[in-house]
């Protein structure tokens, strides 16, 4: 292989990762930012909307790609739910919500392992180990797809939030709740809005990864970590700091997978953390 | 009719407001006054919804609404100002002005309602300023575009929160110069200030709000009149 080819597979899977990344951080700064929730949960729900692609296709025997879209049907109506039972519950109690979601995301789990053991199971896509061909280059057809698909629900939700009015909505509430209650904006209804794309997105991002990597009922914590170090290093609520820092963690990860074994490959993200915690502990994109 | 009828209202079990009454009629300009502390913005807050109220009662046409949300107060036609800056600072001045179309009519009336409060706020009016982000325009200037956004949405009535705080003299006679025009256009304005002798000047009627009371309440030539007035608020 010789140099060129070898940075164009870097740069791909670099590309793959990130928009993986930026997805599954992208709901969790939302909430954050909308509700101030640090959610614990977060990844729960994308493990979650992992088996049920899973069941999608292999119960139903739908196409794994046609799936997402009642996948994410469904993930929104786990939101709503869980916003409706469990999640207005927690609003305005201060730090304590940290331990109700923490709550939220055992209890998630637990039933994903009593329904589905504790196996690690897979979507499988049925593109098997299809290339796609770009110039000279040949990358993976699967990851190549599921890299598109998290973009562009990326960037669609980036306009969503830019150009609509409920977009600019969820906007004022995270900038001020109660100037936003002045201006008659309904902040609990944005708040159900935003917990439903958080978790809707999560879901996506747990049945895209489905489709490349093993999960398992517990598995929702390597999202997490890399959910939280996107987060950080963004400056938690700053959505265009979240895409940012969801490139360069993707970036150098893809990068230092060439010297690391793929299994310590997150200790990247890790060793980025504490080297933007020393040098400026609000976060590269802070919203201070 | 915005009336407000015996309200009390507190924080914790500490009770700031006590049975408190006022009105304000269509198209009436009726300032509240006090000095720090008294509790003029905590019974804003309470007509607004921001703040529960322990007692008493606020009603729009003889409706009350003291048990209803902000926002739904809000849509029933009042706008607020508040004390602190409200700008929404991350995004432009265009959109925090559109944000207060909250209702139908504001938005068919958009363009119209906007040539009026560019009119009335020349100087956040420019197209560059407009697409500024608001959290850097001055401080005077975001004091401007929060009562250019309570006009946006049409209101039945406007309640301004100390307008003039902050703000250098000659802003200040500017400012007092827009709320007399917005006045004299029919909107009903409760202000609340500390700008006593100004405030009496434009006023039809105000009240006197000490330790949570209503103490004193008169037409602003007979409130400038009043030896404790001109005492305590006037310096004369
Ligand atoms: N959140 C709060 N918690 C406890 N006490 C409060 C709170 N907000 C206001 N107070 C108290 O209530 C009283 C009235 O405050 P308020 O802000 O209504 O006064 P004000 O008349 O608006 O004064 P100023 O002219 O300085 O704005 C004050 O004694 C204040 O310390
Ligand atoms: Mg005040």
């Amino acid at each position: 292989m010789d140099y060129s080819t070898l940075a164009v597979q870097l740069f791909l899977t670099g590309i793959f990762l990130s928009s993986l990344y930026i997805l599954v951080t992208f709901g969790l700064t939302m909430i954050f930012g909308v509700m101030e929730i640090v959610n614990f949960a977060h990844a729960s729900f994308a493990i979650l909307g992992g088996y049920a692609c899973l069941l999608a296709v292999t119960s139903m025997g739908m196409d794994p790609f046609v799936a997402l879209v009642p996948v994410v049907a469904f993930m929104a109506l786990i939101g709503w739910l869980t916003f409706e039972f469990f999640a207005r519950y927690t609003l305005d109690v201060g730090d304590a919500h940290v331990v109700h979601y923490y709550a939220l995301l055992l209890i998630i789990s637990n039933i994903l392992a009593l329904i589905f053991g504790l196996d690690y199971k897979f979507v499988p896509s049925g593109l098997g180990y299809s290339q796609i061909e770009i110039g000279p280059f040949k990358y993976p057809l699967l990851k190549f797809i599921v890299a598109i698909i998290s973009l562009a629900t990326v960037a669609g939700l980036s306009l969503y939030l830019k150009k609509s009015v409920i977009g600019k909505k969820i906007r004022a509430v995270s900038q001020s709740k109660e100037s936003a209650e002045i201006m008659g904006i309904d902040s609990l209804k944005i708040r159900r809005i935003t917990w439903i794309i958080g978790v809707s997105s999560a879901g996506l991002m747990g049945a895209l990864v489905g489709l490349v990597n093993p999960f398992s009922p517990y598995a929702g914590t390597t999202y997490l970590i890399v959910a939280f170090s996107v987060a950080i290093l963004g400056g938690m609520g700053s959505l265009f700091g979240t895409i940012v820092a969801g490139f360069i963690i993707g970036m150098t990860e893809s990068l230092f997978s060439l010297f690391l074994p793929s299994q310590i490959s997150p200790v990247v993200a890790f060793v980025f953390i504490i080297g933007v915690l020393m040098v400026k502990p609000e976060g590269l994109f802070s919203r201070a | 009719m915005l009336e407000v009828k015996n309200l009390s209202v507190g924080y914790g079990n500490l009770q700031v407001i006590h049975e408190v009454s006022f009105a304000l009629g269509k198209g009436e300009l009726v300032a509240l006054l006090g000095g720090n502390g008294a509790g003029k913005t905590t019974t804003l807050k309470a007509v607004m919804g921001l703040l529960p109220p322990w007692g008493g009662e606020v009603l729009l046409d003889g409706k009350p609404i003291h048990q209803l949300k902000t926002p739904s107060i809000v849509s029933l036609g009042l706008a607020y100002v508040p004390e602190h800056k409200s700008v929404f600072p991350k995004m432009t001045v265009l959109e925090n002005l559109e944000l207060a179309l909250n209702s139908e009519k504001a938005k068919e009336m958009k363009e119209e309602t906007m040539r009026e409060v560019f009119d009335l706020f020349p100087r956040i009016s420019s197209k560059t300023k407009l697409r500024q982000m608001a959290g850097t325009l001055s401080g005077g200037e975001q004091r401007m575009l929060v009562i250019a956004r309570a006009l946006m949405s049409l209101p039945a009535y406007l309640l301004l929160d100390e307008p003039s705080l902050g703000l250098a003299p000659v802003l200040v006679q500017d400012l007092f110069e827009a709320i007399k025009r917005i006045h004299a256009k029919g909107v009903p304005i409760f202000l609340v200030e500390q700008n006593v002798n100004l405030t009496l000047q434009i006023v039809d009627r105000a009240y006197v709000l000490e330790q949570g009371k209503i103490v004193l309440e008169g037409s602003g030539s007979e409130l400038s009149e009043m030896p404790h007035i001109r005492e305590s608020y006037l310096g004369i």
